[in-house]
């Protein structure tokens, strides 16, 4: 049985008056929806948080689901409106760490440990960027979504999110730019 | 800066591993949901009813109105317009006031 059956399975149980399928879905998907949340905030806790809600609400809209989509696709559009219903609730990133500040570039030997927080910090200015731009960059480099399936869970056209994608990165280039951190640095990180 | 390299950046980002209460407390969450009475609907049929007869007794009161107009004091005609303007002003206030409730969003 796939995975888009055992979801359906489960969903017909919990529409049928079974809450406890619901857990099926829940195990099957939290690594997924926590991840998700954790890219929008940067700390577990408030992750957890954002993603039960997430949980709820898509336990409340089951019966919406109509498998014209996947499974999967319709459960992460579901908690990317969760996720941005939040953040527009708190109205600020929900950042957990240290705000993104600028850093040093001096030229010479650098730890792991500093490439790491580079590397981080391009991250956390992902979460500077305008809503629509932050959350093309998440969803589409979320577990190396497909463009198609992306911009399904966005609810947008595909040439619109390629669009964003393309003014995403300019925009976080600059941002990079100003904050003193060249790209060159991290490969070293990365490789 | 390399378009390349920031895909890089952004496709390495590390992961998490949800705590090991998360189910159980997600289905904690979903057991309470699921034996709460559902909400309230707005009762939009008692609301219709209510407007119509509201229509109803404005028409029946325009009527009326046209019939003795002529009665009607003069200084009376002359203010309709301010009254018109307070009346709507009070209608906009009440509706207004009334739109958290009516949209389930408490403040």
């Amino acid at each position: 049985m796939s995975s888009d059956d055992q979801d359906a399975a489960a969903a017909a149980r919990v529409i049928a008056g079974d809450p406890g399928a619901f857990g099926d879905i829940v195990r099957r998907w939290q690594h997924r929806l926590v991840n998700l949340a954790w890219r929008f905030c940067r700390h577990q806790a408030t992750a957890e948080d954002m993603a039960q809600e997430a949980f709820l609400k898509a336990y409340r809209s089951l019966g919406g689901f109509r498998g014209e989509s996947q499974f999967s696709t319709w459960l992460t559009a579901v908690a990317l409106n969760t996720y941005r219903s939040r953040l527009r609730q708190d109205r600020q990133p929900l950042l957990g760490r240290k705000p993104v500040e600028p850093v040093d570039t001096a030229p010479g030997p650098q730890s792991a440990l500093q490439q790491g927080q580079r590397a981080e910090l391009v991250r956390r200015a992902v979460l500077t960027l305008p809503a629509r731009y932050r959350d093309a960059i998440l969803v589409y480099y979320f577990e190396d979504l497909d463009i198609t399936e992306s911009a399904r869970v966005l609810g947008i056209a595909e040439g619109t999110l390629k669009a964003q994608l393309h003014r995403a990165r300019e925009l976080l280039r600059s941002r990079c730019e100003r904050l003193g951190l060249r790209l060159s640095d991290l490969q070293t990180e990365i490789s | 800066m390399m378009p390349d390299e920031l895909d890089e950046i952004l496709r390495s980002d590390e992961t998490i591993e949800p705590s090991p209460g998360f189910v159980s407390a997600v289905m904690r969450a979903t057991y309470r949901e699921s034996t709460e009475l559902p909400p309230l609907r707005f009762p939009w049929s008692r609301f219709g009813i209510g407007v119509a007869a509201c229509a109803l007794m404005t028409g029946s009161a325009g009527v009326l109105w046209s019939r003795v107009e002529v009665a009607a004091p003069r200084v009376l005609i002359h203010l309709l317009p301010q009254l018109a303007y307070a009346t709507a002003t009070l209608l906009i206030t009440l509706v207004l006031l009334s739109l958290p409730r009516l949209t389930g969003r408490d403040a």
